[in-house]
């Protein structure tokens, strides 16, 4: 009886693993490596963005992977202008040119070169062209502490804007910056090592103590095929299985 | 066979995955991602900072929980400085992940002054009554620190509440099924494994409690049944049920189905006096009497003492299970079935409920859990004897979930008559009885002979372990990559 336990439970891991595991973390997403400002949840604003003028907003990070940049255009006039984007930290000053020809509501990109370090910033989208546009922006609970600003004054809302990596991932090609991210803004004795120790307790040591509980319930209750097959009985071939 | 009194080692097995899940889910989830998480702790926080109980004063200025001077400025300057408001049940957002980020929150956090942690004016949540809140300030003062050390000291808490969960369920277990570790493994196990279980326990809110303390009085109340109410039991019993209504208002539900063991247990003891078959007459006509009783009462407060309302109760009850019939009008609120509750939302909903199980994972499951629930009946009738000696139990926690069901919908139902777009009813509240979860898994895999059994247990602690993991990576994968 113990072995059909084990023998069972092993294999529905298996199949679980490679039907279920398998392809869940090998899927290739796209990885956001820091977003300031998410898109909103329930309004949606905007914040304008006059010819010639910048709106930048501050206590964003370029986290050290970052070699994209995202954000979202409001044109209805027409295609959009040409837009600046210059980020600036400590050590790092980064600039994007993004060409002409956003259409309304397309997300427009553009690449950096990675930070190496995660490096506070300060980013600042600014209007080339002629054409008034408008950046999507936050104003209700989603707004974040990078609110926009125009000429020195707060627009009360936050521009949406992410950092990315250049290509899709897999959650496995990036473990070890996962768990480092588990430890921020938790308590400081949530180390790197003990979230480590806890991942492989879950995926390796939970399945086998289970497993092993279960089997040794059965030893602890007594019951084992073997002592209770009486041999001297005659069985049809399918009791086997049952009994 | 005498039994050692040391912790059986299968127990211990199952106590060890469930603190390393519960372990894994507070740490995974960032601060204030679980249901009403930030109000919830505020109530912990005007406590332990404030020294004050909110809980009963009903002038208290309450505001929605969404509005920040609800909190303290404390908790409010972490909802922005660490991103948290924006994250919350928003898929567009990630967590604020780096070192730096957390340096500008704590530039902000330095500025703040004691008296910024006990301002917080209160939302709904301070309306419950205060006996999880009471306990989580042990904790929260012990943790000290940062607002983070605190709220994740509490969640910690929260783990070892999960551990009392699954030993209670191990123990009931054992009463049901005369104390056979192979069914107490399995009960156990999948308890300690349940995925909605874990995201909501390892969050701060009062059903942490309330989940182990229902576990608690469905254990005491076939203690009281089975040995008799003894005054030790009985103020066991009185004294948790309490603890539970004064932890979580959906505890009072507990409350007729303790009376009701109560009621059983001192029949038993004392008897009826009356001859066999006036004994049974009187017997059928107080049991009818309580059964027209509870569904008038229910009905009643169900509708707000609104006569006009009842029959539209029992068509939303109804409905609820089973298809429409002809005549009965569309039930009031949206449309929200024991398919919604019992199986979405009990199995497959997590966080702010944005991370949900794949369709195809909910079919798969659902088609699991007909087949059990034909074992379960199979199973009953085999064993109909066996059940037949335990009847008193078995009568009795079915009592119980029927009538803390029936509770369930007519807060529901109650609720829906001042707003109609908020069923009030999701799988969250199942966990009260949760034990009975575990159990009915146990006794659906009784059914089955010798090495089939144990083939098909190992094969369901495989797959509730697979449920468990997939459901983890799902979290993981919405805030982390």
């Amino acid at each position: 009886m113990r072995r059909w336990a084990i023998a069972i439970a092993v294999l529905v891991l298996l199949v679980g693993a490679v039907k279920i595991v398998r392809p869940f973390v090998a899927a290739q997403r796209d990885q956001a490596t820091e977003v300031p400002s998410p898109a909103s949840l329930v309004a949606t604003s905007t914040v304008p963005l006059a010819p010639r003028e910048p709106v930048c907003f501050s206590n964003a990070v370029a986290e050290r992977h970052s070699e994209v940049i995202r954000f979202k255009v409001s044109s209805p006039a027409g295609p959009a202008p040409a837009l600046r984007v210059t980020i600036k930290g400590p050590g790092y000053d980064a600039r994007a040119d993004i060409p002409a020809g956003l259409q309304d509501t397309q997300m427009a990109q553009a690449f950096i070169p990675a930070p190496g370090r995660d490096v506070p910033v300060r980013v600042c989208i600014r209007n080339e062209g002629d054409l008034p546009i408008a950046l999507f922006s936050s104003n209700d609970r989603t707004r974040s502490r990078s609110i926009a600003v125009i000429r020195g004054t707060s627009t009360g809302k936050s521009v949406w804007f992410g950092f990315y990596e250049p290509s899709a991932r897999a959650i496995t090609e990036r473990i070890p910056d996962t768990i480092q991210r588990m430890t921020v803004f938790r308590p400081h004795w949530v180390k790197v090592w003990l979230l480590w120790a806890i991942a492989i307790l879950l995926l390796v040591g939970a399945p086998v103590a289970v497993i092993w509980a279960y089997v040794r319930s059965l030893r602890e209750d007594g019951v084992d095929d073997l002592m209770k097959v009486d041999v001297a009985r005659p069985r049809a071939w399918w009791r086997r299985y049952l009994d | 066979m005498r039994r050692s009194r040391r912790l059986p080692l299968p127990l211990l097995a199952v106590l060890c995955v469930t603190l390393v899940a519960g372990l894994a889910w507070a740490f995974a989830v960032p601060a204030l991602q679980g249901a009403d998480e930030g109000a919830h702790f505020a109530y912990v926080q005007k406590i332990a900072d404030a020294h004050t109980v909110p809980w009963p004063r009903k002038e208290y200025g309450l505001l929605q929980a969404e509005f920040s001077p609800s909190v303290s400025t404390e908790q409010a300057t972490a909802w922005v400085w660490a991103g948290l408001e924006p994250l919350r049940g928003n898929r567009a957002a990630k967590p604020l992940w780096t070192k730096a980020d957390e340096q500008i929150w704590a530039r902000e956090n330095a500025k703040l002054t004691p008296a910024d942690r006990r301002d917080g004016q209160g939302s709904q949540a301070f309306r419950n009554p205060p006996v999880y809140y009471l306990s989580a300030a042990v904790p929260y003062e012990i943790a000290g620190g940062t607002f983070f050390d605190r709220l994740f000291a509490i969640r910690v808490y929260n783990v070892l509440l999960l551990l009392a969960t699954v030993a209670l369920t191990w123990l009931l277990a054992g009463e049901l099924f005369a104390r056979r570790r192979e069914f107490q493994t399995v009960a156990a196990a999948a308890v300690a494994l349940q995925p909605v279980l874990l995201d909501t326990i390892t969050r701060v809110t009062p059903d942490a409690l309330l989940i182990p303390l229902t576990a608690a009085v469905l254990y005491l109340m076939v203690l009281v049944v089975r040995r008799g109410p003894t005054a030790r039991l009985s103020a066991l019993l009185a004294l948790t049920t309490i603890a539970a209504c004064f932890t979580q208002g959906r505890a009072i539900g507990l409350v007729p189905p303790v009376l009701f063991a109560f009621g059983l247990a001192f029949y038993r003891r004392f008897g009826s006096s009356l001859p066999r078959a006036p004994g049974r007459l009187v017997s059928g006509v107080v049991w009818g009497a309580a059964i027209v009783a509870v569904a008038v009462v229910s009905a009643l407060w169900a509708t707000r003492f609104q006569l006009s309302q009842v029959g539209g109760f029992w068509s939303y009850l109804w409905q609820f299970y089973l298809p429409k019939l002809p005549g009965m009008s569309h039930p009031i609120g949206p449309h929200w079935t024991a398919t919604n509750v019992y199986l979405d939302r009990f199995f497959g909903t997590f966080v702010q409920f944005e991370v949900v199980f794949p369709k195809t994972l909910l079919d798969g499951l659902r088609l699991v859990i007909d087949i059990g629930l034909i074992a379960l009946v199979v199973g009953a009738w085999r064993h109909r004897a066996a059940l037949r000696e335990r009847r008193d139990v078995v009568v009795t926690l079915l009592v119980t979930g029927v009538l803390l069901m029936l509770s369930l919908h007519a807060a529901s139902f109650h609720a829906l008559l001042s707003n109609p777009a908020d069923p009030v009813f999701t799988g969250r509240y199942l966990l009260m009885l949760v034990p009975l979860y575990g159990i009915a898994i146990a006794a659906a895999l009784s059914v089955l002979p010798g090495r089939l059994r144990a083939g098909a247990s190992g094969a369901v602690l495989a797959g509730v372990f697979l449920l468990q993991i997939s459901a983890f990576g799902l979290v993981v994968a919405r805030f982390y990559a």
